[in-house]
């Protein structure tokens, strides 16, 4: 089946090109706005002209090279038109857009030598780079070639391979979280532009599908930057003149100008994008241990404590009353922990089911807060261990309350989450809860710490859970 | 019924009960004894002209449905009939005889890619629906062929809002611009005006106000004619946004 355009519209689109207007309002030379989008890994890229959307991704793997040809590398072009992209798209028969659009790309790029398959080499005559590039074809809105050469180049550039130590004739390909994974040796980005012909010697840029349709010839160029003409592809259509030619060549070079800057400035912004959390999550323990207040909490006084503090609004107010009691016992975490387990017992059921909240809710907090359970150890006396696995051990529950949600029904560590913005509360107290969450967060989130603190004793075993459940 | 106009439903919501009352339920809903039930998603209109009821959501596949108003492109010719292309799963057919005073001897002149205006006759799932170039009373009445113009696609849900009676676009565009136009429930809309530069601002402007509000497409239409009316060569016409839609 083939897209159908009416007699209306071909008068239409012809006389009002005639008159140089495009039915879209464009001018003769305008493109049409580019988008670019990438995905989550290296070498996933979309790209949108217009309506046009073309997704391109990127893999490599080794494999041995050829004999004739042992430096070099492989790249592969694969392109696949989906029949979701156009209405005269038939997949049961063989597309010769498809192939003509693979073949196209491809020469353009080896031809002109942009992609280096010297560079792929990783140990002359046995191992050797494969780069496969699959274009996807998901909506044809007019001239796929240009918009699969933007997303192409674009891929390529974005790609990143595994790092390679070469030891003699041993390769060591590092996974990418262990080293930084290394550019493709790109030489320069061609781009293909692609112009339409119509009666009277006009010409237009970038046709979208029903200009396609209508207009007697069309002609592509394969250009970069520096002026470099990487490719010409005309098949069939009306003959053109060589002014035309020339006028148009020198077009292109302007418009891949502009089209080579829109994507080194998106790869920019992707790139940066994507170093930026991994720096902020370093800096996340840090930042909560520059604002705790250490605080240390007494064990001998823990019973009265520990029952005032559920019952009454303030923790913090309690946690600053039980200051003066504890200074004396700051120094033997061993005995208070003792202690805590023996004086704990007392108010177990309250306390227990406010564990489990804990214990549910505190196997969600960021790993990076069990992190901080040492360096805060020395610090708190009371020790709580709020691991969701460790029901027996005794637990107190204090302010860490305030990362877990009321509902006692949450005893899924899944279902659970805990964010800071949730409302700290007990089950039995949300009026607490609330009155924590008013005082100041930092210090909520610091004590959430202590609690998953594990006594002495079952440390290494919390240590271990924690570590776990990261 | 009334109750639920302008509300959002869902797939198997009951819209009302028919009682003693006629009532014309277009697409989107489907009668069950003698309740209405919404069998897709989206806003539930009325139109107080047509009087019926239907639901309007962002569609892009046409289903013909009997007494559609559609804009058909004719791919074949027959001696007797023509078969027409409505942007359905299956090619409509529309007989020769089905135009206004067509006679053996008086058939109408169309060609294979002419633009028809025509109602769907009969439309079932299973068989290729059939079209009709005139009205209940056998008269033209506005259908039959389109003639020049510029016939332009949108989506399902802006046709039926061009059709309907708070439709400001049309109204607005046509203090500035003379036009003539024809909208097909099958998301096709067929514009004619003195030149091809209106005609151009036209189709664009319909389909750029999709997502505007009212008040905005005003200033719109008002900036975009001083732009042409300072350069003769066309300029953009916000067509970023055409790429969104």
């Amino acid at each position: 089946m083939k897209e159908i355009l009416s007699k209306n519209e071909k008068d239409f689109i012809l006389s009002s090109i005639d008159q140089g207007l495009r039915v879209d309002g464009r001018r003769l030379n305008d493109m049409r706005s580019i988008k670019i989008n990438f995905g989550k890994q290296y070498g996933m890229v979309e790209v949108q002209l217009g309506r046009t959307r073309v997704y391109t991704t990127v893999t490599c793997e080794v494999t041995e090279p050829k004999p004739e040809r042992p430096n070099e590398g492989f790249f592969i072009f694969n392109t696949d038109v989906s029949p979701m992209s156009s209405v005269s798209v038939d997949s049961s028969r063989g597309n010769p857009v498809e192939a003509e659009l693979g073949r196209l790309i491809e020469r353009g790029l080896k031809e002109s030598r942009a992609i280096d398959t010297e560079a792929l080499c990783i140990v002359a005559g046995s191992k050797v780079w494969k780069v496969k590039t699959n274009v996807h074809v998901l909506d044809d809105c007019g001239n796929l070639l240009d918009c699969a050469s933007i997303s192409v180049i674009t891929a390529l550039l974005h790609f990143r391979k595994p790092d390679v130590t070469v030891v003699g004739n041993d390769a060591t390909i590092h996974p990418i979280d262990e080293r930084e994974p290394v550019p493709l040796s790109i030489h320069h980005t061609p781009i293909s532009i692609t112009f339409g012909f119509f009666p009277k010697a006009i010409m237009i840029v970038d046709p979208d599908n029903k200009e396609e349709q209508v207009m007697d010839g069309k002609l592509s160029f394969y250009v970069n930057v520096h002026k470099e003409i990487c490719g010409v592809s005309k098949g069939g259509g009306m003959s053109t003149t060589i002014e035309q030619v020339i006028k148009c060549s020198k077009i292109s070079v302007i418009r891949a100008t502009e089209i080579t800057q829109l994507i080194r400035e998106a790869l920019h912004q992707n790139i940066q994008s994507r170093q930026k959390p991994s720096t902020r999550r370093k800096g996340l323990p840090f930042e909560i241990v520059e604002h705790s207040v250490p605080e240390p909490t007494t064990v001998a006084g823990t019973t009265v404590d520990i029952k005032m503090e559920i019952d009454t609004n303030n923790k913090q107010q309690q946690q600053t009353t039980s200051k003066p009691t504890t200074t004396t016992n700051n120094n033997s975490n061993n005995n208070n922990k003792e202690e805590t387990k023996t004086k704990t017992t007392v108010d177990t059921s309250s306390i227990k089911q406010q564990q489990q909240q804990n214990n549910n809710n505190n196997s969600t907090t960021s790993n990076v807060k069990n992190t901080d359970i040492e360096m805060k150890d020395k610090k708190k006396t009371i020790e709580i261990d709020s691991d969701s696995d460790s029901e027996e051990e005794d637990t107190v529950v204090l302010s860490s309350t305030n990362t877990t949600k009321t509902t006692p029904s949450v005893n899924n560590p899944a279902k659970s989450t805990t964010t800071k913005s949730e409302e700290p509360t007990i089950t039995s107290k949300p009026a607490v809860a609330k009155q924590q969450e008013q005082a100041s967060p930092i210090n909520l989130d610091e004590d959430s710490e202590d609690l998953s603190v594990a006594l002495l004793k079952k440390k290494p075993a919390a240590k271990k859970k924690a570590a776990a459940k990261k | 019924m009334e109750s639920n106009i302008d509300k959002f439903v869902l797939p198997g919501d009951c819209i009302g009960t028919i009682s003693d009352l006629k009532v014309r339920i277009g697409p989107g809903l489907i009668q069950v004894k003698d309740t209405v039930i919404a069998s897709k998603c989206g806003v539930l209109r009325f139109s107080k002209y047509h009087k019926f009821y239907w639901i309007e959501n962002e569609q892009k596949r046409f289903v013909p449905q009997v007494e559609d108003m559609v804009i058909g492109i004719i791919v074949d010719k027959h001696p007797e009939s023509f078969k027409v292309d409505i942007g359905s799963s299956s090619l409509a057919l529309l007989s020769a005889y089905s135009f206004e005073g067509a006679t053996k001897n008086n058939k109408p002149l169309l060609q294979v890619g002419n633009l028809v205006y025509c109602r769907v006759l009969i439309a079932n799932k299973d068989m290729e629906p059939e079209l009709v170039c005139m009205s209940v009373r056998n008269k033209a009445e506005g259908y039959g062929q389109l003639v020049n113009g510029y016939m332009f696609n949108c989506s399902l849900g802006l046709s039926h809002y061009l059709l309907s009676e708070d439709c400001e676009i049309l109204k607005i565009l046509g203090k500035h611009i003379a036009y003539e136009i024809a909208v097909g429930v099958n998301g096709r809309v067929w514009v004619n005006s003195m030149d091809n530069q209106q005609t151009i601002i036209v189709a664009n402007t319909i389909l750029n106000s999709q997502y505007m509000h009212d008040n905005q497409i005003e200033p719109f239409i008002l900036a975009t004619l001083k732009s042409e009316s300072n350069t003769t060569p066309k300029t953009t016409v916000n067509s970023p946004s055409i790429n969104t839609i």
